[in-house]
């Protein structure tokens, strides 16, 4: 909730914006000799072009933001690099048209979801065309993972009356082996004394998931390159989610806010590249030692639910913003996530803001590290450690410029440390002294420009 | 679901039960944008992302925005 209408912003980042656009739309002077015909051509031209720059500042205020992602995985893990920009257009009557563009790129190693093993180790890729190779001790990693990404999220929100707001938004998505595209409706109605907000929205996501080499069958056998199970090559999900928020300036320097979120999903839910390792619980030569591979399988229903919690407060010292979100779903996760920032000024032009998110997650009630090879196999399964037991911890520091015109440059660095737990599996036979949850770390950092 | 009703009761008594809010007057420090919730919507779409791409957990500050295959 916006408590007050951020002052006005001078719009030369605008003009720059604009001024591109009708460059692209405009297109460029040709000619590769100056004669006094060019000469007053581009003059002219000049003339087009400020007049247009001034009818688009008119036209609408502009604000935004430029941001760059960077994201590193430890020991050749997944590295991930993310520019976005996001552009505001306010125009009378407070109406604002507001687009957000993303592009991801991602590299590296990912684990493939088996055990490690204190032998050599052979998958098939996930195409179902080559095989890898995982030496003893290691984790099995595929470390021909890439990944391209472009999303769009555009929306477009108009005052109702005097006390009500409605935004309406699209959004979409495209990798090589996954599709989404998304509609949101949101209605804020705050109270005549602009201290409280009530806010409800709902969206709806459709998915289509199309994984490379085709959709495994789920709970089958890996099998060797060429003789993978495959049914069909695209799966859906769809997603249906609803939101009731609550706001209110509690003083002059405190702010609450409370959210409620529903989300029920239907559909493909796997990860296509993921499997679960089978071991060897009977014979003592081989005990712990993988048997075979099974591709994952996981519920076709999901209903998430969450209760978030906000809180900004200002001192003399700075603005301590603090969060709580505890979130649940019917497969068996529970989570709780603590955040702390404290945003403070160092200068008339220079703020730092530290920060610590903690997280904490029960496990699916689906998920195994593994499967002894003497139980009968589960209907559903996930090896996936982001199903599993959870702890994180992410420092954070940020570093805030404060330019001229309300413009701000800054940099925000982050340690990102995921441990597992294995409380729930009992490592036997070669299992025993391997590293089977290695921790994840990751180096983050983030440039981001506002105008 | 017994605690999420719980923290709600909580809430509402806190929000409701003295005058919380300000006369427009004293606006003067919940204008800066730091005090704006959603004050940097990248950077919360950034972080957003990586979490959710971590860990089994989505949402809570508003609707995830874009759908994509990382969990």
């Amino acid at each position: 909730m916006r408590v007050q209408l951020r002052p006005k912003k001078k719009m030369k980042i605008g003009q720059i914006l604009a001024a591109a656009s009708l460059a692209l739309l405009c297109g460029s002077s040709s000619g590769a000799t100056e004669s006094d015909h060019s000469v007053v051509d581009r003059e002219s031209k000049k003339g087009f072009f400020s007049r247009n720059v001034e009818g688009i500042k008119k036209w609408a205020k502009w604000s935004g933001e430029l941001g760059f992602l960077g994201y590193s995985e430890t020991n050749n893990r997944v590295q991930a690099w993310e520019p976005a920009v996001l552009l505001n257009a306010q125009f009378k009557d407070d109406k604002v048209l507001s687009t957000r563009l993303v592009f991801d790129s991602l590299t590296g190693s990912s684990p493939n979801g088996a055990l490690n093993s204190d032998q050599p180790q052979t998958f098939t890729s996930p195409s179902g065309a080559e095989s890898y190779v995982i030496e003893p001790g290691a984790q099995p990693l595929y470390s021909q993972f890439k990944d391209s990404r472009v999303a769009v999220l555009s929306s477009w929100s108009q005052p109702l009356s005097r006390n009500y707001r409605a935004t309406l938004g699209i959004n979409g998505s495209s990798e090589y082996d996954y599709f989404s595209i998304g509609i949101n409706a949101s209605l804020v109605k705050e109270t005549d004394d602009k201290n409280r907000s009530f806010s409800f929205g709902v969206s709806f996501t459709d998915d289509q998931i199309r994984p490379v080499g085709g959709v495994p069958v789920a709970l089958a056998s890996m099998g060797a390159p060429g003789a993978t199970p495959r049914e069909g090559t695209v799966r859906s999900k769809n997603t249906i989610d609803l939101l009731f928020g609550l706001s209110q300036v509690v003083s002059r320097t405190w702010l609450l806010q409370g959210n409620i979120s529903l989300g029920l999903s239907e559909g493909y839910m796997n990860d296509p590249y993921k499997f679960v390792s089978v071991f060897d619980d009977v014979n003592p030569a081989s005990l712990g030692r993988p048997t075979d591979y099974l591709f994952e399988s996981r519920p076709h229903r999901r209903f998430k639910r969450s209760l978030f919690l906000a809180s900004k407060n200002s001192f003399k010292f700075g603005i301590v913003s603090s969060s709580y979100r505890f979130f649940t779903d019917d497969w068996g996760i529970q989570s709780h996530t603590f955040e702390e920032k404290l945003n403070f000024a160092v200068s008339s032009r220079w703020r730092l803001e530290p920060g610590v998110r903690i997280y904490f997650q029960d496990a699916a009630s689906f998920y195994r590290l593994g499967l002894p090879s003497s139980q009968s196999r589960p209907s559903e399964v996930s090896a996936d450690y982001r199903l599993g037991d959870l702890t994180t911890i992410a420092p954070t520091l940020k570093v805030i410029r404060k330019l001229a015109d309300e413009k701000e440059v800054s940099i925000l660095l982050r340690y990102y440390l995921q441990k597992g737990s294995t409380k729930s599996f009992r490592p036997i036979g070669s299992q025993v002294g391997q590293d089977l949850i290695p921790d994840t770390e990751a180096y983050v950092v983030q440039l981001a420009y506002s105008f | 679901m017994k605690n999420i009703f719980m923290i709600l009761v909580f809430v509402t008594g806190l929000v409701g039960c003295s005058s919380p809010g300000v006369k427009p007057w004293e606006r003067d420090i919940l204008s800066q944008p730091e005090m704006q919730f959603g004050y940097r919507a990248l950077e919360e779409a950034f972080d957003d992302h990586t979490y959710f791409s971590k860990e089994a957990s989505s949402g809570g500050r508003g609707f995830s925005a874009g759908g994509c295959g990382c969990n």
